[in-house]
């Protein structure tokens, strides 16, 4: 993987010295996960990465001098007074975008978060989770390529949890470079490719977490004649193909969406004949 | 910079901050015109006297409105601070206009001004509120976070710099000679108030232009102070 961002000799010092010459090079597609106690400094490197802080002395250089940077914060600004498609809209001509490709955008980010039926909805009534998730795409505003995002799961609930993992997971399979601080293991162990822990101003350990396995399910179903059209509204299929006379349908689905697919099929009078489980490398 | 003018003037107007300073403001204005005639220039530098202050209020509670955190964001995607803080001074800026012209235009449609009433005296009427406006911006937003981190203080220093830019003459008078110079390191409000106090605007030429000058630089050197003093590193409110 070539090198995206290069950090050089890093010093912070804000009152009392928060990291000294700290160096780390973040790689292109890696998804980087940053750990540490309260007062590390994984916050304070986050806005330094995303040019809100300067550094004390050291260096940041991007490859890339095009490179996009999209900030996340650990919590969403307090008292927005506009909908979702509003503050999106105006974060999105500040940036220089015109009305009619904002639009378009902006739609499509309000679909792949699953925010499309609150677009006008005001940000102040939403939950943490969907204030996160806005959050997230005001950062993807402009077709980002490194993702910087402090503390993404904090005080959200399960579902929540649940639902930005996936999102996550998905942009990290899109290619998106995904730098995060976190304290929450499942989400190391499921979306960082390599962690690095701060303390005592500098990086005191670094490796690779422990991957629990991803799997997808295939499944096998006689048609019973029965038209498939249905299929093509349900999310999670990732390969469907009918064999034979058309009366074998071969599946591949996302682990998530496995028990609702199963559900559905059998409410359309359709036979699983087999499931199998499939590891993906 | 018209989007960020647009989302600030926008924000400002959803948060209501406004009402309190601009209620205030109408009110001194509909009581300032109560009995007619009244004599264009010096009624006209009375109210601006009270944009002057009241815009104080409105600057203090603009620069406020947004989330330090969203000031983040904000200032990232227009990929610079200069830009993101010179369009909350244009914002500002505008209001100054709208309200100089309400100001001279309300006395006008209501035939509140006696028969001294010309053009050019109308003119002089709007200039006056817009250089005031103008100066009391850029006079409060030294009070703000982004320099003042504690907005007790915020207000006690601007409240403070007010009462005396206003008393600077009966100031200039208390202090001891040798010190009397330093009154004309304040804000020129009073040399507008006494050149107003006359009803002939011939009188008042070619003072009016240097005064109008002298406030207008005034307010620039302000606003490049405030930027001068952000890049020394009052940047406490960013890093915490």
């Amino acid at each position: 993987m070539a090198t995206l961002i290069e950090v050089q000799e890093l010093t912070k010092t804000y009152f009392t010295r928060i990291f000294s010459n700290l160096s780390l090079s973040v790689n292109e597609g890696e998804a980087l996960a940053i750990r540490g106690d309260n007062g590390s400094g994984k916050s304070t490197l986050l806005k330094i990465l995303a040019g809100i802080t300067k550094p004390t002395h050291g260096t940041v250089k991007c490859m890339n001098p095009d490179t996009m940077i999209g900030y996340v914060p650990e919590n969403f600004p307090y008292n927005i007074r506009f909908t979702a498609e509003q503050y999106l809209y105006h974060m999105g001509r500040i940036r220089g975008f015109s009305g009619s490709t904002l639009q378009n955008r902006i739609s499509s980010l309000l679909y792949q978060f699953h925010l499309g039926d609150q677009r006008t909805n005001a940000i102040g009534t939403f939950s943490k989770g969907m204030k996160q998730k806005v959050g997230m795409m005001q950062a993807l505003l402009e077709e980002s390529d490194v993702l910087l995002l402090d503390e993404p799961l904090s005080g959200l609930d399960l579902d929540a949890r649940n639902d930005l993992e996936s999102i996550l997971y998905r942009l990290k399979s899109d290619g998106l470079t995904i730098l995060f601080t976190c304290h929450d293991k499942k989400l190391l162990n499921n979306i960082a490719d390599r962690v690095i822990v701060l303390g005592n101003q500098r990086i005191q350990s670094e490796y690779v977490p422990a991957k629990k396995s991803r799997f997808h399910v295939k499944i096998e179903a006689d048609t019973n004649d029965q038209n498939l059209d249905f299929l093509d509204e349900i999310d999670g299929i990732i390969s469907k193909k009918q064999t034979g006379n058309g009366d074998l349908l071969l599946m591949d689905v996302e682990r998530s969406a496995s028990d609702r697919l199963l559900l559905t099929l059998i409410q359309h009078g359709i036979s699983i004949q087999s499931l199998r489980r499939e590891d993906e490398k | 910079m018209k989007a960020l003018i647009s989302y600030y003037f926008l924000d400002y107007i959803k948060s209501y901050r406004y009402v309190p300073p601009l209620t205030i403001y109408l009110v001194a204005l509909f009581l300032n015109y109560t009995y007619k005639p009244n004599p264009v220039l010096s009624s006209t530098a009375v109210t601006a006297l009270y944009l002057f202050l009241l815009m104080v209020w409105f600057t203090l509670s603009f620069f406020h409105t947004e989330d330090p955190t969203q000031q983040h964001l904000t200032i990232l995607h227009a990929k610079s601070k200069v830009k993101m803080f010179l369009s909350k001074y244009m914002t500002m800026f505008l209001c100054v206009i709208v309200l100089s012209v309400f100001s001279v235009a309300y006395p006008v449609v209501f035939g509140m001004f006696g028969a001294d009433i010309s053009i050019l005296k109308l003119i002089i009427g709007v200039l006056n509120h817009f250089f005031l406006g103008v100066l009391s911006v850029s006079m409060a937003a030294l009070f703000t976070r982004e320099i003042i981190k504690n907005p007790g203080t915020g207000w006690l220093g601007v409240s403070f710099v007010l009462l005396v830019s206003i008393a600077s003459t009966g100031l200039r008078h208390a202090l001891p000679n040798f010190l009397q110079w330093t009154v004309w390191v304040l804000p020129p409000v009073p040399h507008l108030m006494s050149l107003m106090e006359g009803s002939n605007v011939a009188s008042i030429f070619p003072a009016i232009g240097f005064v109008y000058l002298w406030l207008g630089g005034y307010s620039a050197v302000l606003i490049l102070l405030y930027f001068w003093l952000q890049n020394r590193g009052f940047w406490r409110f960013y890093d915490g």
